[in-house]
């Protein structure tokens, strides 16, 4: 019996293929990172299944990749060696609970953002989930576990920091659950005391288990939202505002971008170009409260803050989103409506990528002013990002870049992120969601300790060396 | 219909206009007013050209009618309706040249009156 027989033993004929068509689409994403074809795909749909899966491979040795909807924008689940099998879990889109007391979902890794966002807009209107800048056909599990973003990480960090346990096959087999869940259903509330292994999953890239169910931090929705738009000048200038917005605490988002990004969302066509004297940044400032007169207040407190920054740049402007949508047209309620697929311009091309991290807050200025210097010397489109992470203990850029998928610009596209990659790691920034050509370049860098014990803790976790093998170059 | 510029303010000045022009009866009046206005926003100046058919481009045109210098804050303002074309002007939030071409002037001040309150 052949390893495709064996597979369809398992999930059943209809869920396994090594058609031509379906290994070609899972051969690449957007990014420039190199393509490689797959052995073949399969589909489970059990935690059972999941596990006989990962029997097999250690018996058979191929390698395993996780895969959910491919919308990682970082070549996360392209096959890194020949002969890989994808395990795309998108058939496993249970919502398994939502617990409103400890508030906190479950939830199998195929549900994506508008699932999540339907069901507790339906079911538990008291409570709310966080969105990141992405469709929302985006598994909510692979969010978590890649360290992303989402629109209260301002506030309460990385999505990461919104897990509070879960359960996974081991690349030995075994499931195991981390977090409180270890005594048994209903009872995902957190993922300590005791040592914290969430880590051994998250940022990991699918390289050390499966992981099948996750529980996810949910938060009251308070009654009223609000949402402002601050134009600005310059890199320091901005990050010196967004600072001291962040570190109020006024705003639960503050997701600043360069304003060719706007201007694509007002539908300017490529290549969007900067004219002298537009406002550099655009920033869009979500904020809540339990009443009207709270909303108020804090819109106040924002004008406060800007008027004060005024008096160095007279031309920064804070604008209340209904002026917004006078100005700009009802699209603009779109780019607030998230899990928002407003931002499909940025998928003009086939080609879409970008460079990211997280860096000490007294380097986001430089990183970004340096950043936008290096896309410039390049010709690319200016598409800067920014948030404050957690009021401000963790800062993020990104740079992203939208391209045909040519030779000339992928090799063009390559050395600017290198570029861009390299002037960041000079300021001790780290990039996330991390592909395998910018781990190569922490790994020159940073303590080679680090990555010792993350090889050890691989070896310990899959000896056979199973899951997703190569990525992070370990 | 006009052209939207790919500039910032150009932009959005052409939306607000668009939503006018849908008005037919404001496109025939339009038509033949034959002039030219330059905002000169703290931004960057935009000059509006009204001639068989309106567009709006980035910078300064030569020999502008009339020429209104303001702040992006006052567009704002006149937006959201905290102020009001005439208020602005007497309390020198917009300076306006070419007082001398009144007609022009009148045009203008309602055209710009019904796009920015919309």
């Amino acid at each position: 019996m052949d390893i495709k027989q064996r597979f369809e033993n398992i999930v059943g004929t209809k869920y396994v293929s090594d058609g031509l068509g379906e290994r070609y689409i899972y051969s690449f994403d957007m990014t420039e990172n190199p393509p490689r074809k797959p052995l073949l795909i399969v589909m489970p749909s059990t935690v059972e299944e999941d596990k006989k899966i990962i029997e097999l491979a250690n018996e058979t040795l191929p390698p395993l990749v996780p895969f959910v909807t491919g919308q990682n924008v970082g070549g996360l689940t392209i096959p890194q060696v020949e002969g890989a099998v994808i395990v795309d879990l998108k058939r496993m889109d249970k919502i398994l609970e939502v617990d409103e007391e400890a508030m906190y979902m479950v939830i199998e890794p195929g549900v994506t953002f508008g699932h999540v966002k339907r069901h507790l807009d339906k079911h538990h209107p008291t409570l709310r989930y966080t969105y990141p800048l992405a469709p929302p056909y985006t598994s909510v599990l692979a969010n978590a576990l890649v360290q992303g973003l989402c629109d209260l990480s301002t506030t309460h960090g990385s999505m990461t920091d919104f897990i509070n346990g879960l359960e996974a096959v081991l690349p030995t087999g075994e499931v195991v659950r981390v977090g409180t869940s270890i005594m048994g259903d209903g009872n995902w509330f957190a993922r300590y005391p005791l040592p914290d292994l969430v880590g051994l999953f998250s940022g990991w890239q699918g390289m050390t288990g499966i992981v099948t169910k996750i529980a996810l931090k949910l938060w009251p929705k308070k009654k009223f939202e609000g949402f402002a738009a601050l134009f600005t000048f310059g890199e320091h200038a901005t990050t010196h505002l967004i600072k001291k917005i962040a570190r109020s605490g006024i705003s639960e988002d503050l997701d600043s971008q360069s304003l060719s990004i706007i201007k694509m969302l007002l539908k300017v066509p490529y290549p969007v170009k900067h004219f002298d004297g537009e406002p550099d940044y655009g920033t869009v400032i979500g904020y809540t409260a339990n009443s009207e007169i709270e909303l108020n207040e804090k819109f106040r407190q924002l004008q406060e803050l800007v008027d004060t920054a005024k008096e160095d740049d007279p031309r920064i402007v804070l604008i209340p989103w209904p002026t917004v949508v006078k100005l700009m047209g009802d699209q603009a309620n779109e780019w607030i409506d998230f899990p928002s697929d407003a931002f499909k311009v940025l998928a003009e091309h086939d080609g879409l990528t970008w460079v990211g991290t997280y860096i000490h807050p007294k380097h986001w200025g430089t990183a970004l002013d340096g950043g936008r210097k290096i896309v410039e010397k390049y010709g690319f489109e200016l598409m800067a990002f920014m948030k404050p992470l957690n009021i401000l203990h963790i800062a993020e850029f990104k740079f992203i870049f939208r391209f045909p998928k040519d030779e000339e610009t992928i090799d063009r596209v390559r050395k600017c992120c290198e570029e861009l990659l390299d002037f960041a790691l000079s300021l001790g920034a780290l990039p996330y969601k991390t592909p395998i050509w910018s781990a190569k370049k922490v790994q020159k860098l940073a303590d080679p300790a680090f990555f010792e014990l993350a090889r050890k803790i691989k070896k310990l976790l899959d000896p056979n060396n199973i899951m997703n093998p190569g990525r992070l170059d370990l | 219909m006009m052209n939207e510029p790919t500039d910032f303010i150009g932009n959005i000045l052409a939306k607000l206009i668009n939503l006018q022009l849908e008005n037919s009866s404001m496109r025939d009046k339009m038509a033949n007013w034959n002039m030219s206005v330059v905002l000169d926003t703290d931004y960057y100046p935009v000059s509006i050209i009204f001639d068989e058919i309106i567009s709006i481009e980035a910078g300064l045109v030569s020999d502008p009618t009339l020429v209104f210098k303001l702040k992006f804050d006052t567009i704002l303002k006149l937006v959201e309706r905290k102020t009001t074309m005439i208020r602005a002007i007497l309390r020198g939030k917009i300076k306006v040249k070419g007082f001398r071409h009144l007609i022009a002037l009148y045009r203008f001040y309602g055209f710009m009156n019904s796009i920015l309150k919309g």
